[in-house]
């Protein structure tokens, strides 16, 4: 990727992930460090159960994210667009990937080493604060998103529901307390 | 600030030290920073820390004592969901989602102690490797309510596939280890 592709993706993210008004240059240096996949539709990023390698920057295209039932079957439990910090769980508690990531459409990651991304983690300066912030806004919406899956399956499955179970749920992510 | 709440607070964000990604101990001017960026509140039992319905706009790192939340479900009737114990943090989605309101309210059930953190403390700014342990905390605590959301929903599959339904408002009462 060219310097102003960097940059062009590094203020996608900050912009996302309510940083709009950050220098790009920490992150946009932190792209470079990274490996450039390109990926087709269908093609996967990751499966369940993989041992977490990489973190990674979802810069074009979509994601499903798919986890196994107990049939052994795949079920969609949401999607990423871009740009979207992808797999971040399993990078940064070194834990197994959680679920299956696999392009929607054709898309465009870099992916960083879980190694490297513990060491800029730590960092208090820039770049660190900068990914920090990123990852802390990326597990609230995965949280939120994942909640309102549950909330779905609930709803489904409840013939009354229950009038409060939304604010359960909230509760259940740890919404605003 | 009492001298006492600020000595609780740099006990526990020292604390903290060890378990962040730096593994390296805390330096006083780091805590000390971080306890004037954020400055603690102490509360009485008793006393609301938040209130259900207001606008969310910040979290609390509870230092000492315990928290109940509890939602409105009528006209003088409420339901306890969870009880939040010293160490935790609660409320970080405010943070990080904007335009929410509360959930649910939070009251002293004891003499308590809480750092109020707001979203300013954590855009980037001055190095501070307190903040960093903050940081790393607040991070771990929403990997593991992530995680515990996924395994529900396995249950929940699992549950529906036994024709059993999927778990509902008890199950997640359990969940949250709430209470009546």
């Amino acid at each position: 990727m060219t310097d102003p592709d960097l940059r062009r993706h590094a203020e996608r993210l900050l912009a996302a992930h309510a940083l709009a008004d950050a220098d790009p240059a920490p992150l946009a240096g932190l792209l470079a460090r990274s490996g450039e996949r390109r990926l087709a539709t269908g093609q996967p990023l990751f499966q369940e159960g993989d041992a977490a390698g990489e973190l990674t920057f979802l810069l074009e295209g979509r994601v499903s994210v798919l986890k196994k039932d107990p049939a052994g079957n795949d079920r969609q439990i949401g999607s990423w667009f871009a740009p979207a910090l992808v797999g971040g769980l399993a990078a940064v508690e070194g834990a197994r990937r959680s679920a299956s990531c696999v392009a929607g459409a054709p898309s465009i990651v870099a992916t960083l080493p879980a190694a490297d991304v513990r060491g800029v983690l730590a960092d208090p300066g820039p770049v660190g604060a900068q990914l920090r912030f990123i990852l802390l806004a990326a597990f609230t919406e995965a949280l939120s998103n994942t909640t309102q899956h549950l909330r779905e399956l609930l709803a489904e499955s409840q013939a009354a529901p229950s009038p409060d179970i939304d604010r359960l749920l909230a509760l259940l992510h740890g919404a605003k307390r | 600030m009492t001298e006492d709440a600020a000595a609780v607070a740099r006990r526990r964000i020292a604390a903290l030290g060890p378990t962040g990604w730096g593994r390296s101990a805390l330096s006083d001017a780091d805590i000390d920073a971080l306890v004037r960026a954020a400055p603690p509140v102490e509360l009485a039992a008793g006393d609301v820390l938040a209130r259900e319905g207001e606008p969310a706009d910040r979290a609390f790192f509870l230092l000492a004592g315990r928290l109940r939340a509890s939602v409105t479900l009528g006209p003088d009737k409420e339901r306890t969901v969870n009880e939040i114990a010293a160490g935790e943090v609660t409320g970080e989605s405010a943070l990080f989602l904007t335009g929410g309101r509360r959930s649910a309210t939070l009251t002293a059930l004891e003499p308590s102690t809480a750092l109020v953190l707001r979203r300013e403390l954590f855009l980037p700014g001055a190095p501070n490797l307190a903040l960093v342990a903050l940081e790393s905390h607040i991070l771990a605590g929403l990997a593991r309510r992530i995680e515990r959301t996924d395994a529900q929903i396995v249950e929940a599959w699992r549950a529906a596939s036994a024709g059993k339904g999927a778990p509902g408002r008890v199950g997640l009462l359990a969940l949250l280890g709430g209470t009546s």
